[in-house]
């Protein structure tokens, strides 16, 4: 078993975990950017929107101290109003006008000349130095001063001021109602709306304390925001600052701007809940995808665990039907198919049994007749050698007993004889040992092929004492596998042959040698003898077969047919090559052989 | 080994990410708070503190803050009342703040001493000038002169120019400061010859209070008239006496001595003498950038309160640079072992309480315009 191999279980778990991790977290992910990207965008549109709205109001709200301020500079200019009728009249309009608190009217020097005040009060004071009165100095047109406490209160307000004619006619208003009037909630779920003047401290606030205690506005974002103005020559923008959502709204008529901001975090809360509940689900998901992984699991590695029980009881040639119910089709469907397997290697046994036995009869009968063929064959080369030698013996007998009453004719007739039945007995030994090779059981040990060779080229030199054949052989051994005593009569053979067939050549040589030929180690007998027609080569290995006459070259032609057996029973090959006048080689391998 | 890797890769993933957490976060801001009357009548002293402090604290930010870590500014209002500011500075104090800059007034500065000493808070005051919190080893230290020799001066400027009656209006919503102020005066000016014909309190926002003030000391008919006011308050009681006399003689302290008086004041504060602790003709280089900065920031002056919250606030990180720890007692050592500070027009020289010793100065309002007098001593 390989501990290092992932379990069923484990597989299952990370396959069913990926097949709903990666659709969830995909479609997870695009609905997530997708609804930030719609939130955002639609905060942004809220937060212009809520900007628009605050500085419609805002607008409204700030024109209508100016139209009032425009209407009493008409009636004070015009006359209509008496000199002593200013006063109450001033009176009465600061209570119906929303926001305003004081109104004052200025003569050319800042001495106020004329006040909404009970009792007049602040009639004959110097505004000269003070900022509404000093910056107004244009005439018909409205000024906005900046937040400030006025010298008769105790909270800050704004001062607008109109001059016309000789009079400078003052309103003040209250910031109280002009935070009421632009919607300034307190409500930390909505963008808290404010309003700054141009140094970015706080005319308006859903906090009042920011307001009365003149606090400022983060500059850097206004400088922001007066850059993008620079640039851009817009009333209104929006931009993140910090991990907020601003939108300014630029209110032209006093220079003030209204701010909208979004707490980002908390604007995209209903995203963050989105996201807590996705990352539930995904966890959910993942305990519901790994008790189902561990339930199937269990299921097949119940029923798998039966199945390998029948496959192992298979193997050991039990092949009794799987019965058990199974809980998948699938699995069923194999229960049927191992069942049909069972019965067919069943039949198949049955066949191959008998097939067997019949086989075994043959072969029992093959052998009793192989024996009997050898026995046979020995009892005829044996049985034949006996006439042989009585009818070499008895014609040596004649030509040595009675050579004075034969004439010539019957001499040579005997000496005939003589030699057929001595060429006959070498036939007939051939024969024997040919067969005796063939059911020889092999004896395999280590050899020196070299060594062996030089040892074959002396006996055989001894057959063909004429011979001048030189021998060639490597200077090192050559060592191989194989039944010394066959591989001794195939060198024989194969030198006996070289020998014999180079016996005609002047300079006779005879090589033994080794090479390798595409992996394979193989081994040569070559003569420079008379060699042979390439075309006759496929007889050369058969037995009986002669490439020469018997009168050129003296032989049974059974040595050859000899070597190839002993070559082939050591599961080698072997292959002639020659050309006539030129020489013959013959190559052989004896199986799987290393150099050793 | 698969999961063996895995058993040392998730600690190394924690490992990394605290890491990653601990050392990419911005280290957290250093608090300091502040405590100034920021809403009603006197609210321009305290906003105006405020700003100063404000820009100092931006400048510091600006430098890379102190020991690397921005300064955060937490801001309370007092609204000049007793009960308040005490409620204020426990929240301050609850906040964790490392000191704080303020109060403004003497009266508010009356109430926090002794919290500051139980809390063990450091309490850098910045337009605060009673002679009360002088000569006191506490942790209550200030940018601001005792009144003492100022008073003195005065009361010898004006027997120079031959009042021998004044009449007093005095704010009694300050009344650690006017209290004193006046009895120190009284002391002084009765030595030289002079005496108090009359004088008469008021509440700041109290309009009727003051106009009967007036009224009271205007019926005594007196050449000289003392204002102990705030700015708005001051230009009002001259507005009042203007309408009834142009021939009185109309002189003030320090506390009024803000922009907000000419302005409001207008043509009725027109020889107004009156002491105060910022030159406005200074033409020092770091002087002329930090009022043209802050005049830029805020479109107002660069007045005697901004100054003090601006010194104040300096004077506080040097400590906060020096010192080991950010406990009051270290900063105090830090503060006072050091002494003298660069104050932005004048060279700041603690005592070993805590209290700074400027040469008065005197001003004259022409033109509309705060015009230095000479005073005593400088003669």
């Amino acid at each position: 078993m390989n501990n290092n191999k992932r379990t069923l279980q484990h597989t299952l778990f990370r396959n069913s975990l990926l097949l709903i991790l990666i659709p969830l977290l995909t479609l997870g992910f695009l609905v997530f950017f997708f609804v930030r990207s719609r939130l955002e965008e639609e905060m942004l549109q809220k937060n212009a929107f809520l900007a628009e709205s605050v500085f419609s109001q805002v607008d409204f709200f700030l024109r209508e101290q100016e139209s009032f301020l425009k209407k009493l500079s008409t009636l004070v200019l015009e006359g209509i109003l008496e000199t002593t009728a200013i006063n109450t009249y001033l009176q009465k309009a600061e209570h119906s006008i929303e926001g305003l608190e004081r109104v004052f009217v200025l003569d050319g020097g800042g001495t106020c000349v004329f006040s909404s005040e009970p009792g007049a009060v602040g009639v004959g004071n110097d505004f000269s130095s003070q900022v509404f009165f000093r910056e107004c100095t244009v005439p018909l047109q409205i000024n906005w001063s900046s937040s400030f406490i006025p010298i008769l209160g105790d909270s800050p307000l704004v001062a607008v001021s109109f001059k016309s004619a000789s009079f400078v006619f003052v309103g003040f208003v209250d910031l109280t109602s002009l935070m009421q009037s632009a919607w300034l909630s307190g409500r930390v779920d909505l963008p808290q709306v404010s309003i700054v003047d141009r140094y970015g401290v706080f005319v308006a606030h859903s906090q009042p304390q920011m307001v009365f205690q003149r606090q400022q506005v983060d500059l850097s974002l206004l400088e922001r925001w007066q850059e993008h103005r620079n640039q851009e020559d817009s009333l209104q923008a929006s931009f993140p600052h910090m991990d907020h959502l601003v939108h300014f709204r630029f209110v032209p008529r006093t220079n003030w701007s209204i701010l909208i901001e979004e707490n980002y975090a908390q604007s995209m809360k209903s995203l963050r809940d989105m996201q807590l509940f996705f990352f539930l689900g995904l966890l959910f998901s993942m305990g519901i995808s790994f008790f189902l992984s561990r339930s199937l699991s269990r299921r097949l590695g119940k029923a798998m665990g039966t199945l390998v029980n029948h496959a192992r009881a298979f193997a050991a040639g039990n092949f009794r039907s799987v019965t058990e119910a199974f809980p998948y089709t699938e699995l069923e469907e194999l229960v049927g198919a191992m069942n049909r397997m069972a019965e067919e290697i069943e039949e198949r046994e049955r066949n191959l049994e008998k097939q067997g036995k019949t086989l075994e009869i043959q072969n029992r009968e093959l052998r009793r007749l192989n024996l009997e063929l050898q026995a046979f064959s020995y009892s005829v080369s044996h049985d034949l050698r006996a006439p042989l030698r009585s009818l070499d013996g008895f014609s040596q007998a004649v030509l040595e007993d009675y050579s004075d009453r034969l004439d010539e004719t019957g001499k040579d007739f005997l000496r005939r004889i003589r030699l057929s039945s001595k060429k006959m007995a070498r036939l007939i030994d051939d024969i024997l040992q040919l067969s005796r090779v063939s059911r020889k059981e092999l004896v395999m040990q280590d050899c020196d092929l070299n060594q062996l060779s030089k040892h074959c080229f002396k006996v055989v030199m001894e057959w063909y004492p004429e011979s001048k054949a030189e021998f060639v052989s490597p200077p090192n051994p050559v060592r191989v596998q194989g039944d010394y005593r066959l591989l001794q009569i195939a060198m024989q053979n194969l030198l006996a042959n070289a020998v014999k067939f180079a016996s005609g050549k002047p300079d006779p040589k005879v090589w033994f040698g080794e090479e390798w030929n595409g992996g394979k180690r193989e081994f040569f007998v070559r003569d420079n003898g008379v060699g042979f027609n390439m075309d006759f080569v496929s007889k050369v290995f058969d037995p009986f077969q002669r490439l020469h006459t018997e009168k050129e070259f003296p032989g049974t032609g059974i040595g050859l047919s000899l070597v190839k057996r002993i070559i082939t029973r050591h599961g080698g090959d072997i292959r002639a090559q020659g050309e006539e006048g030129v020489g013959a080689t013959i190559t052989f391998s004896l199986g799987n052989q290393e150099r050793r | 080994m698969k999961k063996r890797f895995l058993w040392l890769l998730i600690p190394a993933i924690v490992v990394v990410g605290i890491a990653l957490l601990w050392f990419g976060l911005p280290k957290p801001p250093i608090l300091v708070g502040f405590l100034g009357t920021m809403s009603g009548r006197l609210s321009d002293l305290g906003i105006s503190n405020r700003r100063g402090v404000e820009l100092a604290i931006a400048e510091i930010n600006s430098q890379g803050g102190i020991h690397g870590r921005q300064i955060q500014l937490v801001s309370r209002d007092d609204a000049n009342d007793t009960q308040q500011v005490r409620e204020q500075f426990e929240e301050l104090v609850s906040q964790n703040v490392v000191a704080i800059l303020g109060p403004v007034t003497s009266t508010m500065a009356n109430e926090v001493i002794p919290l500051a000493n139980q809390r063990k808070v450091l309490v850098i005051g910045t337009t605060v000038s009673s002679n009360e919190f002088s000569g006191r080893d506490d942790f209550f230290l200030r940018v601001s002169s005792p009144n003492r020799k100022i008073v003195e001066e005065l009361a010898g400027l004006l027997v120079k120019r031959g009042v021998q009656k004044v009449g007093v209006i005095a704010d009694h919503s300050n009344p650690t400061f006017s209290v004193d102020w006046l009895s120190q005066f009284s002391e002084y000016f009765s030595d030289l010859g002079g005496t108090i014909a009359c004088s008469s309190f008021f509440f700041s926002g109290d309009i009727p209070s003051l106009e009967n003030a007036v009224d009271e000391v205007m019926s005594q008919r007196p050449s000289t008239v003392l204002v102990l006011a705030g700015a708005i308050d001051a230009a009002q009681v001259c507005q009042e006496i203007r309408s009834e006399s142009d021939a009185v003689l109309l002189v003030g302290t320090g506390w009024a001595f803000k922009p907000e008086f000419l302005e409001y004041g207008g043509k009725t504060v027109e020889g107004f003498l009156i002491n105060g602790n910022l030159d406005p003709g200074y033409s020092s280089e770091r002087y002329l950038r930090v009022s043209n900065v802050f005049l830029q920031r805020y479109g107002k002056a660069f007045d005697f309160g901004s100054k003090a919250g601006y010194d104040a606030a300096y004077i506080l990180f040097w400590g906060m640079e020096k010192a080991r720890e950010f406990s009051a007692a270290s900063l105090k050592k830090e503060i006072l072992e050091q002494k003298v500070f660069e104050g932005v027009q004048q060279v700041i020289t603690l005592d070993s309480f805590g209290d700074p010793d400027f040469p008065p100065m005197f001003f004259q309002v022409q033109g509309g315009k705060f015009v230095r007098v000479e005073s005593r001593e400088q003669q």
